[in-house]
């Protein structure tokens, strides 16, 4: 497994420096307008991006052919991409935590856990967003499940949005109320439970898809 | 010891490599004990399958010329005078064969293939 | 003990199918894959890595299934295809590292010996390398982890005759060996009448021979007469037929066709065009 973190680490190089950089740019863009908010939603993108464009170019390069030949079991081969997704994560939430409590002591503001609740919720929706993509894009390969993420993600923002123009709802009010409710304890466990167990969900499904595939 | 095989004569390759390895050790480059080269060895010497080379081996040891000693080799084995004066029977057969094949199609008459051998003979001192 | 051995192995595509293929490779030798575009090579091949899975028949290597063992039977073989299959953001040091992780006996010491011999440069992406290149470096790392046995599908076509002299060298290297073992499918069957131990003939998906290439060879031959003559031939003897306006040709079972005729020898070449023909 070690072979494959390594040469997803290698195959990605590139886009992790863009990412960095991107991280960069927010956090002082946040910094400067005192809102942090935005560079949260990066983590978000990037526990989405990574697995599926790191599955991409193991798809343009014909490498799980070559990879299947190597002595890896298949189930391996896709928990690796699991592992390495949570590994970005993880690194992405640490620096967001970091950043967070800097910029709070900078600004002496007291440190609660209030303050890293946004971060925790956009992670877990990383998690869930790739946990979603990854057995899509291992199922219809890249090109068509790229559409059906995208499919995906505008059918999650727009039926709110649809909601919310036919039942009239006042946005400010339901967005305040489920805030409120969010930060309770128990949202934020409950959250944080159901999220790993929608990871190991699509694990299990992403090894039934892999184990079947056919690489003719 | 050179060994050297033609893909476009009409001889199977094995035929060759043995014919080459008998005449080495009939005339005395190769002696009683002396190893040839491991089948392998030789098969890539001479780029050819280790088929081939095994097929020669056993040709030869067939015909009593070599020994296959298990996991050492095959060695030259001890020269039976007998195997020997019949090798060379065979061979001068095979000579006269093909004069004869040849006489027959030029034209050339049974006096007249004597009477050359018979010059031939007395230049050789026979 | 054999390398591989392939009992009944069968595989169905919508128009095409894979029927019953049977081969045996002996620890120690070198087999020739070959036939037309399209006969099923790589489609067996894939079958051998378990890349794709069989409607029937089974596959062992070195006396195991390649279901179950296989993971660790794959650090045994050492595999080159005829794609390039390395990410192109990766250079050989990349490379070498993941390797090294993958494989329980990689040398790094061999495989940077190969990459010197082959003169592959150092420091550039993959996606810099020429074709020719690509396959090199394909069939460094297949030499570099101390594999047994060695599968290649189509991995010389690509290269030039000089490369190819080179590899073929290589090749007679590795089965020095007898437990190591060479399963290459080619169309360049100059090499492989070179190297080649066993031959076996793939044709729509069938073997039609699977045996010494010397005995083959052999046992056929190619006919060359009149039109006529054909006609009166033991049909059980003709293999397959090319008609000209001055006579014809045909490959032939010597055994069974009558002597005193003009029979050249056969190469493969030959064996692949008059079995493709045969059909017609």
């Amino acid at each position: 497994m070690v072979a494959l973190l390594k040469k997803d680490f290698f195959v990605l190089r590139k886009t992790c420096m863009i990412y960095l950089f991107m991280l960069l740019f927010y956090v002082a863009f946040g910094v400067l307008s005192g809102n942090m908010a935005m560079f949260q939603m990066l983590f978000t993108l990037v526990g989405m991006m990574l697995p599926i464009t790191s599955i991409s170019y193991d798809e343009r390069a014909k490498w799980d052919k070559y990879g299947l030949s190597m002595p890896l079991n298949r189930r391996m081969i896709v928990l690796s991409k699991y592992v390495f997704t949570w590994i970005a994560m993880g690194f992405g939430a640490a620096f967001s935590a970091v950043t967070l409590t800097l910029f709070a002591v900078f600004t002496h503001e007291p440190i609660t856990i209030q303050l890293y609740q946004p971060s925790l919720l956009f992670t877990c929706l990383g998690f869930v967003l790739a946990d979603f993509g990854i057995p899509i894009i291992y199922h219809l390969g890249t090109e068509k499940g790229r559409y059906a993420m995208m499919g995906l993600i505008w059918g999650v923002v727009l039926i709110p949005v649809f909601l919310v123009k036919v039942f009239n709802i006042n946005v400010y009010d339901w967005v305040e109320g489920s805030v409120t409710v969010l930060s309770t304890g128990w949202a934020i466990a409950a959250v944080s439970v159901s999220t790993v167990l929608l990871t190991l969900v699509s694990l299990l499904v992403s090894f039934a898809i892999y184990t079947r595939k056919e690489f003719g | 010891m050179n060994i050297i095989i033609s893909n476009a004569a009409g001889q199977p390759i094995y035929e060759q490599i043995a014919a080459q390895i008998k005449q080495c050790i009939l005339s005395g480059e190769l002696r009683e004990g002396d190893a040839l080269p491991s089948m392998r060895v030789l098969a890539k010497e001479l780029r050819i399958s280790v088929i081939t080379t095994k097929r020669a081996y056993e040709e030869l040891e067939r015909e009593g010329f070599v020994v296959t000693v298990a996991g050492k080799g095959c060695f030259v084995a001890r020269m039976d005078v007998e195997l020997v004066r019949e090798e060379h029977l065979r061979r001068i057969e095979e000579g006269f064969s093909e004069a004869a094949r040849l006489a027959k199609s030029a034209g050339v008459t049974r006096a007249e293939l004597l009477e050359i051998l018979d010059t031939v003979c007395e230049g050789e001192g026979l | 003990m054999n390398a591989i051995e392939i009992r009944d192995l069968c595989k169905n595509y919508d128009d095409f199918r894979l029927d019953h293929v049977s081969l045996t490779l002996p620890e120690g030798c070198v087999m020739g894959f070959i036939g037309e575009n399209g006969a099923g090579k790589s489609t067996t091949i894939n079958l051998i890595l378990d890349l794709i899975h069989a409607d029937g028949g089974e596959v062992l290597l070195y006396g195991e299934p390649n279901t179950t063992a296989f993971p660790a039977l794959k650090e045994d073989i050492g595999v080159v295809f005829d794609e390039d299959c390395f990410p192109e953001t990766l250079n050989l040091r990349d490379i070498n590292s993941v390797m090294r992780s993958a494989f329980r006996r990689w040398s790094e010491e061999t495989f940077y010996g190969y990459v010197k011999r082959f003169g592959l440069p150092e420091k550039k992406k993959v996606k810099d390398y020429s074709k020719g290149m690509r396959m090199k470096l394909s069939i460094a790392v297949a030499l570099s982890h101390g594999a047994k046995l060695l599968i290649l599908d189509e991995a010389t076509s690509g290269l030039d005759p000089v490369v190819r002299d080179e590899l073929l060298d290589l090749f007679f290297e590795f089965v020095q060996d007898e437990h190591h073992a060479i399963f290459l499918s080619s169309h360049i069957t100059s090499d492989l009448e070179k190297i080649c131990d066993y031959v076996t003939f793939l044709h729509r998906g069938k073997v039609v021979f699977s045996e010494e290439k010397d005995a083959l060879c052999e046992r056929l031959g190619i006919l060359k007469c009149s039109r006529e003559q054909l006609r009166e031939l033991d049909e059980k003897a003709i293999l397959g037929v090319r008609e000209s306006s001055f006579g014809a040709e045909a490959l032939v079972e010597r055994s069974l066709a009558p002597t005193g005729l003009m029979i050249d020898p056969v190469t493969l070449d030959d064996i692949i065009v008059f079995l493709a023909k045969g059909d017609k």
